[in-house]
């Protein structure tokens, strides 16, 4: 495919990101010898009933944008026309992601809850995957300083092995060199059993724990089922090791879900062989956005979907990927409203709503996952569940990156990044941007200075599918403006009296000119008028307030612009978390960041 | 145009799959008339398993179990029964804590698969097995009045269609519910309350259909153990005139009412089927309608959520709804509010 073209001439691309709820569909084009963004369309995804084909919700989503663009793509009998033809016909490459597969069922395995557990538990996070049983010895802890799970027999074990019918079942347990008897005792008692009388319907066995237990865990199992060994996720209690264990699973996911899409054969004929975890081709593209926007600052991208809530981080050229599968917006919607109470959820809300009727809503609003929000309050609804699932998922997502666990508010704030991108029908479909970056700082709660984007055409996943092969798509069409500029969000860190200056921010060249207060506890927004492009802009934090640069200091900034605007977030870090505090403070906020 | 469907139609043929949740025994053949009582599959399915530690029991290293066995791989033992023994005099037993099937020994341990429990999958519905799936069931043709709900809860069972609702606009009150109604479906209006649940538990009502449910009262629903289908979902909504005339004009049919609703990765709506004894076959649902001129929907999403009415007109490009986003759509009659403009991914058609 594209053989007739060097790596460096740039190809038309056409790139499918087949949802659980939408199917996207993007262009890729040369234009005067670079690639940009041309074109994007969507249609309803059909991997569930009654299709039960992804091929039909991505032939309507082509068809729409042959219309959108003038140019056919697709032949008389609906297959792909590749390579482009010289008179404009079809593209010349294809690729195509996808998040629609259901996620793994993992069964983790153990000696007891707590250490080695937990890290697996991490490494179930980085893909498509939902632990439906952890199996432990339970009784005294051994290497772990966590109370106990009441201990439950062997045949106990077993048989919640065997109801939880895995496709993967994670076997952990000891440091490299450390407890032997319980984790040989657990395979060969419990393990081996369960996958014994799991007959035909074997998981894949992953076995992630002490180094020095490999040949006899494998010899023990080897003879009901292969085993996948990889490195110790706990290899000393002070390390954490969940990479390898993270990639084999995701590798499962591969195997045994997305491999099987309905209609994935169409994705294959159409010349895309392989098609790429959603979450993991999103991680490809943030790591590029890391390097090109600012090797400094960690660069986070936020996907909220229908069935699934996504955080990728890159940092220091090491990315980081938490998938929830039980937090989407749409099909997870039933599963989210489960962990989250609803109070939590209407104090993002200006306006009182009773929590019964809030929850009608919301479970009216999962089991029609395409619908989308028609008045305001529903907008404001929705957007306030997405808060939560972010935040539910950043907790997630902190251990990992930051190195620290959240036992309070305080932990659940995010370090300056550049930049922060919003994906996903919630935070796109939005009557005016500042909804959407307002929803990034509260549910992220960035400290200093960050960029705030929105990726309108979903072109971090889908270029990110041809990243590895054709870097020159990802890095072209994302500099030229294929994403949406928000502004920058200037966070403060430190409390002061409400109505009080906290910041002040003024034209760094220009003395005369006058100079905008922002006080506690309120938001600011520079809307894009309000500068020249390129002005540079000093921000004079109060006494002991941090902007970035430290307690009192001032920083700059360039002004950028953006569709909302410079955003002087005064609120705070963390936000209070209680309705009496936040509510009735909304109606301000959304005022101001609409402007 | 892909668009969502509820199927609300009072003759239809529709194909409903059968399965047996283990690979089993298929019973039916290939254009069998099948009765709803008719068993189509059967499978012996396990239901859990022990495992007994045959050197812990017998005070033994126990290299090869066979020497020790009183019951050899696949016999039946009874709970209680002994399975293993060692020595005459100074008697070491090992003995089955359940009903159940000895299915292997090794390496000193003993696997007992609890007594598995015969499982007889039944046709459930009347009709034509058009499909054998192997070791599974079968795909049965039917002829019947079908309403889909959007949500649902409890078995699927069957029973006479009766009525306890004078329209489908007031909410069930339990005094509407007698010991009539024992075993019957019913038809339950607008929505269902506390003391109706209790009324319906107290007489033994199998089923009601109700326009919508308080989420509130879900504990209380799924407590009672009664299966309910709500044809409008959470909230307070009337049932639709559609369907409530569909049920009534059936009332003292035998009815199939499936609630289950979609897993979280699939799309199932519950529904309730009326079987029909007709003569003439009727046409065949089929998923993929359009959106035209004339064409009856529902509204999905407030302000007009559950409102019908035609589509009266296909606006070209995309309009702005009151929170401001521009979509595509289509201007639809609505009943009681007149012409309005309704986004496609808010509309589903009625059939």
């Amino acid at each position: 495919m594209g053989e007739t073209r060097s790596e460096h001439q740039p190809e038309s691309i056409l790139i499918a990101d087949c949802g659980s709820t939408i199917t996207k569909v993007v262009l890729i084009d040369s234009v005067q010898g670079q690639y940009r963004f041309v074109a994007y369309a969507d249609a309803p995804s059909t991997v569930n009933d009654p299709w039960d084909d992804v091929s039909i919700g991505l032939m309507h989503a082509v068809r729409q944008l042959e219309t959108i663009v003038n140019r056919p793509l697709l032949d008389a009998d609906g297959h792909l026309q590749w390579p482009e033809t010289p008179d404009g016909v079809g593209v010349d490459r294809f690729a195509a992601v996808s998040s629609a597969a259901r996620p793994l069922r993992v069964v983790l395995a153990g000696i007891t809850p707590g250490i080695s557990v937990a890290s697996a538990q991490r490494a179930t996070l980085h893909t498509y995957a939902e632990v439906v049983e952890t199996v432990t010895l339970g009784g005294a802890a051994i290497e772990e300083d966590g109370p106990p799970d009441p201990p439950r027999t062997g045949d106990e074990l077993i048989n919640a092995i065997w109801h939880a019918s895995p496709d993967l079942l994670c076997i952990v347990g000891g440091t490299d060199d450390g407890a032997r008897e319980p984790v040989l005792n657990l395979v060969r008692d419990v393990i081996r059993v369960a996958l014994y009388l799991l007959g035909e319907e074997l998981p894949i066995v992953i076995y992630a724990g002490n180094a020095a237990l490999r040949s006899e865990i494998t010899e023990l199992i080897e003879e009901v089922a292969p085993v996948h060994v990889v490195d110790n996720v706990r290899p000393t209690p002070e390390v954490e090791n969940i990479g390898p264990a993270a990639e084999e699973i995701e590798l499962c996911f591969y195997e045994q879900q997305l491999k099987y899409l309905p209609g994935g054969d169409t994705l294959r004929a159409w010349g895309s062989p392989v098609v790429l975890p959603t979450a993991r081709t999103t991680d490809y593209a943030v790591r590029y956005c890391a390097h090109a926007w600012n090797p400094d600052k960690p660069a986070l991208s936020v996907d909220v979907g229908s069935a699934n809530v996504v955080l990728s981080v890159c940092q220091g050229g090491r990315p980081l990927t938490t998938v929830r599968t039980d937090l989407g917006i749409g099909y997870s919607l039933r599963s989210l409203l489960d962990r989250v109470e609803m109070a939590d959820i209407l104090r993002w809300l200006p306006f009182e709503l009773d929590p019964v009727e809030a929850r009608d809503r919301l479970l009216n609003k999962a089991f029609r996952p395409h619908s989308i929000a028609q008045t305001r309050e529903e907008v404001l609804l929705e957007q306030a569940v997405v808060r939560e699932a972010v935040r539910l998922t950043l907790r997630d997502l902190v251990p990992s990156w930051l190195g620290r666990d959240v036992t309070s508010l305080k932990d659940l704030v995010v370090p300056p990044c550049e930049p922060i991108i919003a994906g996903g029908g919630v935070l796109v479909h939005v009557p005016h941007h500042g909804l959407a970056a307002l929803v990034l700082l509260d549910a992220l709660q960035p400290l200093g200075s960050s960029g705030l984007y929105l990726d309108e055409y979903d072109l971090l996943p889908t270029l990110g599918a041809v990243a590895q092969e054709r870097p020159l798509a990802l890095v072209q069409t994302l500099r030229s403006g294929g994403l949406t500029y928000l502004g920058a969000a200037v966070s403060v860190v430190g409390r002061g009296r409400a109505g009080e200056t906290a910041v002040t921010v003024r034209p760094a060249e220009s003395r005369e000119a006058p100079s905008i207060e922002v006080a506690h506890g309120t938001l600011h927004v520079l809307p894009r008028q309000a500068f020249a492009l390129g002005t540079a802009l000093e921000l004079v934090p109060g006494r002991g307030i941090d902007i970035g640069a430290g307690p009192g200091k001032p920083t700059r900034v360039v002004y950028r612009g953006g569709t909302v605007g410079l955003i002087v977030d005064a609120r705070g870090r963390p936000l209070p978390d209680r309705a009496e505090q936040l509510s009735p403070r909304m109606d301000d906020w959304l005022s101001e960041i609409e402007r | 145009m892909l668009y969502a469907e509820c199927f609300i139609t009072p003759a239809a043929t529709i194909y409903r799959k059968r399965v047996l949740p283990v690979p089993g025994q298929v019973l039916c053949g290939y254009g069998d008339q099948v009765a709803s009582d008719r068993a189509l599959a059967e499978a012996d399915m396990a239901m859990g398993y022990h495992l007994l530690d045959l050197e812990y029991e017998l005070h033994v290293e126990v290299d090869d179990p066979d020497r020790f066995l009183v019951k050899k791989i696949g016999d039946l033992v009874e709970q209680g029964e002994v399975i293993a023994r060692r020595g005459r005099i100074l008697l070491r037993e090992c003995i089955s804590p359940v009903k159940g099937r000895l299915i292997d020994a090794r390496r000193g341990k003993i696997l007992i698969e609890t007594m598995p429990e015969h499982v007889q999958l039944r046709a459930f519905y009347p009709g034509k097995v058009v499909n054998v799936i192997p070791e599974r069931g079968a795909t049965l043709e039917i002829a019947a009045a079908l309403v889909q709900g959007l949500w649902g809860t409890g078995r699927e069972l069957r029973g006479r269609l009766d009525s306890a609702a004078p329209n489908g606009q007031t909410p069930l009150r339990g005094e509407q519910i007698g010991v009539s109604h024992m075993g019957t479906v019913l038809i339950g209006g607008r929505s269902l309350g506390q003391r109706a649940i209790e009324a319906a538990v107290r007489n033994q009502v199998a089923a009601i259909i109700v326009g919508s449910v308080s989420s509130a009262l879900l504990p209380a629903i799924q407590e009672s153990g009664l299966s309910v289908v709500a044809t409008e979902g959470f909230g307070d909504w009337p049932m639709s005139d559609r369907a409530y005339q569909l049920l009534q004009a059936n009332v003292g049919h035998e009815t199939c009412i499936s609630p289950t609703i979609q897993p979280r990765w699939e799309v199932q709506r519950p529904e309730v089927v009326i079987p029909l004894t007709t003569e003439v076959q009727p046409p065949a649902l089929k998923a993929g309608a359009q959106i035209e001129i004339g064409t009856t929907v529902r509204a999905m999403r407030a302000p007009y959520e559950n409102l019908v009415g035609r589509v009266a007109s296909l606006p070209a490009g995309p309009r702005r709804l009151a929170s401001d986003v521009r979509v595509h759509g289509a201007v639809v009659d609505l009943q009681t509010v007149g012409r309005v403009f309704v986004p496609f991914t808010n509309l589903e058609i009625l059939r």
